[in-house]
């Protein structure tokens, strides 16, 4: 198992970070199933049950978890040097010897189906979650990491065990090691720890998650006398590895992702409907989400997403200018050299590049990428992603008020918070 | 300048063998110890400079000491509505451009605004230091406040509040909090204030606001990064030399006593998924050596999930979904608070109480275990290492250090002052402000559906 350190002399703080290939992705039929697995790690390991495990690392003030993501599962464990080489014992704990006491899954469970209940009344979660369920369907970027209340309440204990058994194994994943150290000592500390850690002849047999292509929809999620609406437009974007993904990111800053962007500069600096609007694109494995997202009053919403598409038109079909591109260049390099200050931070590059399976010059090579892309080359890809009429629109607010304004732009549907009725209308295909 | 490097490593497990070495990246990061060098100009703008070569950064922080508790009663929101308009341009930046200048040359910004202070924050590679302190001279000498920004960020705001606050479930929960507990005194309403009053200013009051607080011998600029000492001094002094010093700030005079203050109250809003119960206190000022006391009381309460309210809530009895305790340290005063979410919409708020009730009982007559204490110990001095890793965070705590202490120094000795809290002495606390009366009891209630 690979282990990349990064030492760091003038901190008195250290942090391993143990990342598996494997994630909300792998959940296949129970959505939730890795981020549950990942919380019942924290309830007991080895010789100690929830509670003496939990106080056992808070007694060196150590923070020791593990969450689930997309396509990776981390544990991580912060702790000052000086206890590191105790606290690491309590890692290896969860990796080797994990409880799995039936009670903490059933603990676990009544907690995740309360926050889920809480998550419900959450506009913006609402219309995040069902804009994902609109562009991925069934297939496993499609649901919430922490799953849903079918799901959640069908894991059973042996699920995880097996997930657990299946994931976290030395030939799926790799090590990293940053802050304050002595290298060999560290080497040392772990091989010992995690000697006769056992492989798995661990395969990844994936086949790229095919989400679902179908036409753009609009959705409403009826809440009921709503003070807010929360807007989410997107569509599917493009994988980390594609050959389009720094030229889409680059024009997804200029478009919706640092302050001066297009989107922020109309809707809150001129038209003052919002407090925020923006625009994100993933960098998952698989084509990830790009999504738009903005809150506005109920009357002000069809004027809000006309803007908003007559701004992706305008990216789609003009080219930028070059001093507006200058700008958004400066800004992503400075912003590489503001995102390396800390040993956290590197730890981060260091992740995404092992993850990835990128070139050790990954950023260095991005920021030239990005330094030398023409407003023909933004055009050609602006073209291709980010049309308005391939745009899929959900906004959570009251029905009432907001789909008269909604039917301009096509056929409206309405669901309740409860999201059951949401189903993609076909799948081309779906391998997993 | 301290190294950080980057290598690969082949662990020696299940038969692997330790291989290749490549060195990628470096960084670097915080000292131990912040070195600073400290000076006021005739104008009064008391400056701070530290010297972090970690990276090729540097951050600059203006301490503006006013808050929404130099406010008029009748004119609540007007500090952190001026945070807004901060960002609408002066007289040689034109409007909007404000942030295109500092994010094209590669940093970032922002600003905040609290019941005592507003900050404003940049970071830029070093070599745009120059813009750093022109864009906040600007903003000191002749921001332009006129019509079309005070209209803009007006609307702004009301966005702000309704998608923070009014729609979130919880949302109000800081506002009631201030109400009753701050009741009688300026920290009785929020930074975020209320609408109406933005609505009803005239252009004059805004003008008559910045020229009162945004005045050099009302602030204090820290600026930490990659610089050269003297150099920055010279440039510290082209650009805010010339700024007029203004009539002297008279911060507000009022006491925040510790009294009986008990109230309960009932909050019924549509958007609360879950009940929750929350219990507030009265407790004595940042300054106040019983504040450090304090933060380990609530560390052992609520930090972590071997904290008593973690534990007995929400995993032993399961009568709740979250349980937390927080304390806020202002200049003139602070609160203590504790906050119950329901497990389910029918768990009824008097169970969470009597648990509440004998927690805190429980401390109060019995103190904390050792174990406790050492684990709040640790707990605290990993927080405090953490707390200093970038460049901006060192600059904020050195302009807050100046601007409450007048003395930056004691970011470097606030960890001593926690770490001479004896165990009895979060007993004493405890005994001391969490009592009832000077319980502040919010229930919130779901709606009739």
């Amino acid at each position: 198992m690979p282990l990349y350190l990064v030492q760091h002399d003038a901190q008195s703080l250290l942090t391993l970070r143990i990342v598996l290939r494997s994630g909300a992705r792998d959940d296949g039929e129970f959505p939730g199933l890795a981020d549950m697995t990942c919380d019942l790690l924290s309830t007991g390991a080895g010789e100690r049950n929830a509670i003496t495990f939990a106080r056992d690392v808070e007694l060196f003030g150590a923070d020791l978890g593990t969450a689930a993501g997309r396509d990776e599962i981390r544990l991580e464990l912060g702790v000052l040097s000086r206890f590191f080489p105790s606290a690491v014992t309590l890692a290896a704990d969860m990796v080797f010897r994990p409880r799995f006491a039936p009670e903490e899954t059933e603990r676990e469970r009544k907690l995740k189906l309360a926050i889920i209940k809480q998550n419900r009344s959450d506009p913006d979660w609402l219309a995040i979650t069902t804009l994902r369920k609109l562009i991925y369907g069934p297939t496993p970027y499609g649901h919430p990491i922490d799953g849903d209340e079918r799901s959640v309440r069908s894991i059973t204990t042996k699920d995880c065990q097996t997930f657990h058994a299946a994931t976290f194994v030395p030939d799926n994943g790799f090590f990293v090691l940053a802050g304050n150290m002595r290298e060999k000592e560290a080497i040392q500390l772990l091989e010992e720890k995690f000697y006769g850690w056992p492989g798995s002849g661990f395969s990844l047999a994936r086949s790229p998650l095919m989400p679902v292509r179908d036409r753009p929809r609009i959705v409403i999620v009826h809440r009921p006398g709503s003070a807010h609406n929360a807007i989410r437009i997107g569509r599917l974007g493009v994988a980390r590895g594609d050959a389009d993904f720094t030229t889409l990111r680059l024009l997804n800053t200029l478009f919706g992702d640092y302050f001066n962007s297009r989107l922020n500069t109309l809707l809150r600096e001129s038209m003052g409907y919002t407090y925020d609007a923006w625009s994100n694109m993933e960098g998952t494995l698989d084509p990830g989400l790009f999504a738009i997202g903005t809150s506005v009053r109920g009357d002000r919403v069809g004027k809000t997403i006309k803007a908003i598409f007559r701004e992706l038109d305008r990216i789609a079909s003009e080219p930028v200018s070059l001093q507006e591109l200058d700008i958004v260049k400066g800004y992503i390099s400075g912003r590489q050299v503001l995102a390396s200050e800390t040993p956290e931070q590197i730890a981060d590059m260091v992740t995404t590049i092992a993850l990835h399976n990128l070139p050790h010059d990954y950023y260095s090579r991005t920021i030239e990428h990005i330094q030398s892309l023409t407003p023909e080359e933004l055009l050609g890809v602006g073209s291709r992603y980010m049309r308005s009429d391939e745009m899929t629109i959900v906004v959570a607010g009251d029905a009432g008020a907001l789909q008269p304004q909604l039917e301009e732009f096509g056929k409206v549907e309405i669901v309740d918070s409860r999201l059951g009725c949401i189903r993609p209308r076909y799948l081309l295909s779906h391998h997993f | 300048m301290v190294n950080t490097k980057v290598c690969t490593k082949l662990l020696a497990l299940a038969g692997f063998s330790v291989a290749a070495s490549t060195v990628m990246v470096s960084a670097h990061g915080d000292m131990p110890v912040v070195e600073y060098e400290k000076f006021t100009l005739d104008n009064g703008l008391r400056v701070i400079l530290s010297v972090d070569t970690s990276a090729p950064v540097v951050a600059t922080f203006v301490h503006y000491h006013v808050g929404s508790k130099n406010e008029r009663p009748d004119r609540t929101g007007f500090a952190h509505f001026f945070e807004h308009l901060m960002f609408e341009g002066t007289k040689h930046i034109p409007r909007n451009t404000v942030d295109k200048l500092v994010q094209g040359a590669g940093g970032r910004l922002n600003a905040y605004t609290t019941f005592d202070e507003t900050g404003y924050q940049i970071e830029v590679p070093k070599n745009e230091l120059k813009l750093a302190l022109w864009i906040e001279s600007e903003r000191m000498l002749h921001a332009v406040i006129n019509e079309t920004g005070v209209e803009t960020q007006r609307a702004v705001v009301k966005e702000e509040r309704k998608s923070r606050l009014d729609n979130q479930p919880y949302g109000s929960i800081l506002e009631n909090v201030a109400k009753y507990v701050g009741a009688g005194t300026p920290y009785e309403w929020t930074p975020i204030g209320s609408a109406q009053y933005i609505d009803q200013a005239t252009i004059e009051e805004f003008r008559q606001f910045y020229k009162q607080f945004y005045v050099p011998n009302n602030a204090v600029l820290a600026l930490v990064g990659d610089i050269d000492i003297e150099e920055t001094k010279k440039l510290v002094k082209a650009y805010f030399d010339e700024i007029p010093r203004g009539a002297e700030v008279k911060q507000p005079d009022f006491t925040f006593d510790i009294g009986k203050n008990a109230v309960e109250e009932e909050i019924v809003e549509e958007q609360t998924p879950l009940p929750a119960l929350i219990y507030a206190w009265r407790t004595p000022q940042q300054s106040h050596p019983d504040s450090y006391a304090l933060q380990l009381l609530t560390t052992v309460l609520a930090q972590g999930e071997s904290s008593r309210l973690y534990r007995t809530m929400v995993d032993e009895k399961q009568l709740a979904l979250q349980a937390t305790s927080f304390p806020f340290s202002l200049e003139k005063g602070g609160l203590f608070a504790m906050l119950a979410i329901s497990r389910s919409p029918a768990q009824s708020l008097d169970e969470l109480a009597e648990e509440l009730d004998a927690i805190i009982e429980k401390v109060r007559g019995e103190g904390i275990t050792d174990q406790e204490f050492q684990r709040a110990r640790n707990q605290i001095e990993t927080q405090y290492a953490n707390s200093f890793n970038s460049v901006v965070e060192k600059a904020r705590a050195l302009a807050h250090a100046e601007a409450y202490y007048a003395d930056p120094g004691r970011i470097n000795t606030e960890i001593d002052r926690l770490m001479a809290v004896r165990k009895e002495d979060i007993q004493r606390v405890a005994n001391a402000y969490l009592t009832t009366e000077n319980l502040v009891v919010l229930k919130y209630t779901l709606p009739n559906r």
